[in-house]
């Protein structure tokens, strides 16, 4: 795949990644903290915007040095997103 | 490689600065997200469970007419009035009704009420705050007739045990004691903060 | 955005070569243990600190104020759960860090002060983990902090009268939780920033030490990376991915809060013991030779154990630093992670027993042996491949031969059963003394003491054939080996 495909994937995964931050933070700011459930909530809320951010972090850095992200560490940290996301549905 | 050729100085930059802005913004979502705990600062915590200690206050007989006994309830270090007013009044028991207590936490400030057996303010005795002028009506529920205090003294429920004549303590009426969510009237955050009293 | 950035960066200087630049084999997750743990500690100290305006220092107020905590502050339990697991990671990373450190050869020229101040912000993370254990005044945490408290009471007079003191004050349950409650909030915490900045200062002194494994000490690895913004994203990266754990973690562990302390309950709960990164220690205090009389003697072994890793740098002075050419350091520091791995997991299977000596003796020993033998025979195997597949011999040092193993494997054997007849020996001495002369207890005294002399003879004479004096022995020995090596 030629170069300019990589960066527009790439650059459609940090958007994505950056709009599950919104949309996560904010969830997390209406939450209301006596809920039952808010703290487990809360919890995997935040995890998911640390992990998407250490993957923003992580592709950025490594595309920044001319290098290219390694694939594991990319499926991995969205599958850990995707996860955590949907736990916050079953909680 | 060749594919790109000659735009791709451009591109490389544009790419660069769109990753300074993701990762800017990115770094600001985060602390965004961790701030959101701060939540349980100004939210007020969940009212307890705990119910309202049961606690003899004063026996009739001990209590003459604008006599007062001083008494902590609900929680340790935190002062009550009972005291006789001679007239009958609002929530008074004893065999006259004229028994009556209150918290003496002015809802103002919080300084500690004093009692006159009469105010010019009044048509009978009254809490009297000497901090900033609040006079609390006790025959009408202390409530305010003068002074910055915006709501009445919390009056604390009675009951007369008419075999022995012994008073006692056992809740509290709205609003809550200063302190306790002022202002609200969800008198079980009266149970926040301190330690019951026990008899 | 980028005005904005730039606004910033001209007034906070953000871009101001502050720090060094990093080697690119310091972009590994190993290299930053240490900064892990300042991570845990900055979470310690914001959910610290929202628990501080809830918590009441007082026993009276103790806990029901952290119940409040749990059941009434929004977020509370969360808090109360991350504060807990991340004090656990922040102990853990500690050791981590300071194990990293040790097999890297950190301690050596010119960082062997850093070795110290990093030695003495761990005993400071204990001791934050001790007195913050106390403070929800539950059962478990009160007895503990008990058992703490008769340890340092047993040491020598003149230090237990002063840790007494500074740790309990004047005597009382209030004195005590205040100390404690201090000690944890304020005191501790501003030592270790304190000591944190030393370190920091002499990091940015002497840069990041030189890789001792593999090809990281290559070309490529040493590239420089600049601080801002590579190597701070990188570090932001480990960061939040320990955040994330550390919510996950509370999210599959919320806790539930133990019950209170009574003095009645207390007197119930028979297995009392310290939290899991003390167990080692009282593992060692469970053993019966060490039993009532001989806990000074326990205390002082333990003492002297960390007092050993703190003058580290001044004991291993040799220049060496990579790990294939420190075979005895590496397989020292194994065995100790061995053993305080094997401590802990066999406290928590025996919680209020006295252990045997020789059990002990039998415990520790072998796991020693079982660990000797396996470094010794992995430096053998391992290096023997490389040294064939490389074609060159390392510069200093040749490979461990097997003659080498068999002598470890002879000397840690001599090591178990010196220690099983030395137990045996203190063991039936005491109850000799104690029950006055005992005729079981001679043939004991007299077989341990027997053997003990025959281990102590046959490892003077191994140390004598290993020779660590004269040539011609080692001569000998070498041609020995031909022999063996077919």
């Amino acid at each position: 795949m030629s170069a300019k495909n990589d960066r527009e994937s790439s650059k459609m995964f940090v958007l994505l990644l950056l709009a599950v931050q919104v949309v996560v933070v904010v969830f997390a700011w209406l939450l209301n903290p006596l809920g039952p459930k808010s703290e487990t909530e809360y919890a995997l809320l935040l995890a998911v915007d640390l992990v998407a951010f250490a993957l923003i972090s992580y592709v950025g850095r490594l595309g920044g040095a001319g290098r290219d992200p390694r694939g594991g560490y990319v499926l991995a940290g969205s599958v850990v997103v995707l996860v955590f996301m949907f736990l916050v549905l079953l909680a | 490689m060749g594919e790109d050729g000659a735009p791709d100085q451009s591109k490389d930059a544009s790419r660069r600065s769109f990753l300074k802005r993701s990762l800017g913004l990115a770094v600001v979502l985060v602390i965004a997200g961790i701030a959101a705990v701060t939540k349980s600062l100004w939210t007020p915590s969940a009212a307890p469970t705990g119910t309202f200690p049961r606690i003899k206050v004063a026996n009739i007989a001990d209590l003459q007419t604008n006599g007062y006994v001083t008494f902590d309830y609900p929680l340790v270090g935190e002062s009550n009035m009972i005291v006789k007013l001679g007239v009958a009044a609002t929530g008074g028991v004893g065999p006259d009704g004229d028994v009556v207590a209150f918290s003496i936490v002015c809802q103002h400030l919080g300084c500690v009420v004093g009692y006159q057996a009469s105010n010019s303010h009044t048509p009978g005795p009254a809490g009297a705050c000497p901090c900033h002028g609040s006079v609390y009506d006790f025959i009408n529920g202390a409530k305010v007739v003068a002074g910055p205090a915006p709501r009445p003294l919390p009056q604390v429920n009675l009951e007369f045990d008419e075999a022995t004549g012994d008073i006692y303590a056992v809740g509290m009426g709205p609003p809550t004691i200063f302190g306790h969510n002022t202002g609200s009237s969800d008198v079980s955050y009266d149970l926040q903060g301190g330690t019951p009293v026990t008899q | 955005m980028g005005r904005l950035a730039r606004w910033f960066d001209a007034r906070l200087g953000l871009s101001y070569e502050f720090l060094r630049p990093a080697p690119q084999y310091a972009i590994n997750p190993f290299y930053w243990l240490g900064a892990l743990a300042v991570v845990a500690f900055v979470i310690q100290s914001v959910s610290g600190m929202l628990m501080m305006l809830y918590y009441v220092p007082d026993p009276s107020q103790a806990y029901q104020s952290t119940q409040f905590i749990f059941q009434n502050v929004s977020y509370g339990t969360f808090l109360e759960t991350v504060h807990l697991y991340t004090a656990y990671a922040m102990i853990l990373l500690v050791f981590m860090h300071m194990m990293r450190g040790y097999f890297v050869s950190v301690h050596k020229k010119p960082r062997e002060l850093m070795w110290m101040t990093g030695m003495f912000m761990g005993f400071v993370t204990l001791g934050l983990g001790f007195t913050g254990y106390l403070l929800p005044w539950t059962v478990v945490s009160k007895s503990a902090t008990d058992v703490g408290a008769g340890m340092i009471s047993a040491l020598p007079q003149p230090i237990s009268n002063f840790l007494s003191f500074l740790v309990v004050g004047a005597g009382g349950d209030s004195a005590e939780l205040l100390r404690f409650f201090d000690l944890h909030v304020i005191v501790l915490p501003a030592i270790l920033l304190i000591l944190l900045v030393v370190k920091m200062y002499m990091l940015e002194a002497h840069g990041i030490s030189e890789p001792v494994t593999g090809q990281d000490g290559s070309e490529k690895g040493r590239k420089l990376i600049p601080i801002f913004p590579n190597v701070t994203f990188y570090l932001a990266e480990l960061a939040t991915l320990f955040g994330a754990a550390m919510m996950l973690f509370s999210v599959l562990f919320p806790l539930v809060l133990q019950p209170a302390y009574t003095a009645t309950a207390a007197s119930h709960y028979t297995s009392q013991q310290p939290d899991w990164y003390f167990l080692w220690i009282y593992q060692l205090l469970k053993v019966s030779a060490f039993e009532s009389a001989g806990l000074p003697v326990a205390l002082t072994t333990v003492t002297l154990i960390f007092v050993v890793l703190l003058l580290l740098p001044f004991l291993d002075r040799s220049k060496v630093r990579r790990i294939s050419q420190r075979p005895f350091y590496v397989t020292l520091g194994l065995v100790l992670v061995a053993e305080i791995l094997v401590l802990t997991i066999w406290g928590y299977l025996t919680p209020g027993e006295v252990i045997p000596d020789e059990q002990a003796a039998l415990v520790l020993g072998g796991t020693a042996l079982a660990v000797v033998v396996i470094t010794l025979l992995s430096y053998r195997l391992v290096l023997g491949r490389l040294v064939g597949r490389l074609g060159t011999a390392s510069p200093q040092g040749a490979p461990i031969r097997s003659s080498g193993v068999w002598t470890a494997a002879a000397f840690s054997f001599l090591l178990g059963l010196g220690a099983l007849a030395m137990g045996t020996a203190v063991n039936s001495f005491t109850g000799l003394v104690s029950t006055g002369g005992a005729s079981g207890s001679w043939a004991y005294f007299a077989g341990a003491s027997g053997v003990l002399a025959a281990a102590m003879l046959a490892t003077a004479y191994l140390l004598y054939r290993v020779d660590l004096g004269t040539g011609a022995v080692r001569r000998r020995i070498r041609a020995f080996e031909v022999g063996w090596r077919e």
